[in-house]
């Protein structure tokens, strides 16, 4: 005969071993891949780039910097 | 919108690899990356002609098209970059590029390559600008201050341009019609085949 702790324990064992295999779950859904596609982060700086005013900082750095000596 | 473009102007390039420490300092490059690179051809011998070379941030970039995880994307001012969360180290972009950009920092033992490292215009990297994060990854953004890349900013005799194409080509047309060819100027023809201006020989 099962005593009440072996039981008990048993039990919350079964218990974690279906969460556990409750877990493998394979999606059916297919992953469709996109090549050529960028797949990263998204970044900032692309914003930032499209205002005129940064446009104009480029432009003045260079005829700051980049002028003929 | 600009199209950022570098050109490295041969005649006035003295191979002082200023642009080389420059890059490595402001972006913090590691050992054994060289993001820039100059390179000497006839190193020693009349006519000799140095051009620094990094990413040209091609228009139509073979190392983004042969990328297999797409870690590649162009800006609207057409400086190319990439997610080095994406990169796996393939080396791919490295036979595909022309100009040898890609380099590849060696992390582990048995010659494990890092994750693609290569010039990126000093703009950072597809994260938040100017934080630690992008500095640690990717080097410092100076386009997101409005600056320009660091290396031609301090070309000392702005042999290295870097900036919008039509206004890097300008300044470039304007020195080729002033020289009117290859200026000997400094050259080797100056010092060693012909005498000095005024001088009856």
């Amino acid at each position: 005969m099962i005593s009440r702790a072996r039981f008990s324990a048993l039990a919350a064992a079964s218990g974690v071993c279906l969460l556990a295999l409750s877990a493998c779950y394979q999606s059916p859904g297919v992953t469709i891949f996109e090549p050529g596609v960028y797949k990263g982060a998204r970044d900032p700086l692309l914003a930032k780039e499209r205002s005129p005013k940064q446009q104009q900082r480029l432009q003045k750095r260079f005829e700051l910097v980049q002028t003929d000596r | 919108m600009a199209r950022m473009k570098f050109l490295c102007d041969a005649e006035r390039c003295i191979e002082c690899n200023a642009c080389v420490t420059a890059c490595k300092n402001a972006n913090d490059v590691p050992w054994g990356v060289n993001r820039r690179r100059v390179v000497t051809l006839k190193d020693g011998e009349p006519g000799e002609k140095s051009i620094s070379v990094a990413c040209m941030h091609c228009t139509d970039a073979p190392c983004a098209a042969v990328c297999p995880v797409d870690c590649f994307y162009t800006t609207d001012d057409g400086i190319v970059l990439h997610d080095k969360d994406l990169c796996i180290g393939c080396g791919y972009c490295f036979y595909a590029c022309p100009f040898g950009a890609p380099q590849y920092p060696q992390k582990e033992a048995f010659a494990v390559r890092g994750k693609m490292d290569k010039c990126t215009f000093c703009a950072g990297g597809p994260l938040p600008d100017d934080s630690d994060a992008e500095y640690a990854e990717y080097g410092s953004n100076r386009i997101a201050e409005g600056k320009l890349p660091l290396c031609a900013e301090m070309c000392s005799t702005k042999a290295l341009l870097a900036g919008d194409g039509d206004a890097v080509a300008d300044i470039y047309r304007k020195r080729v019609m002033k020289r009117g060819g290859r200026p000997q100027t400094w050259g080797w023809e100056r010092a060693y085949l012909t005498s000095a201006p005024g001088s009856k020989s």
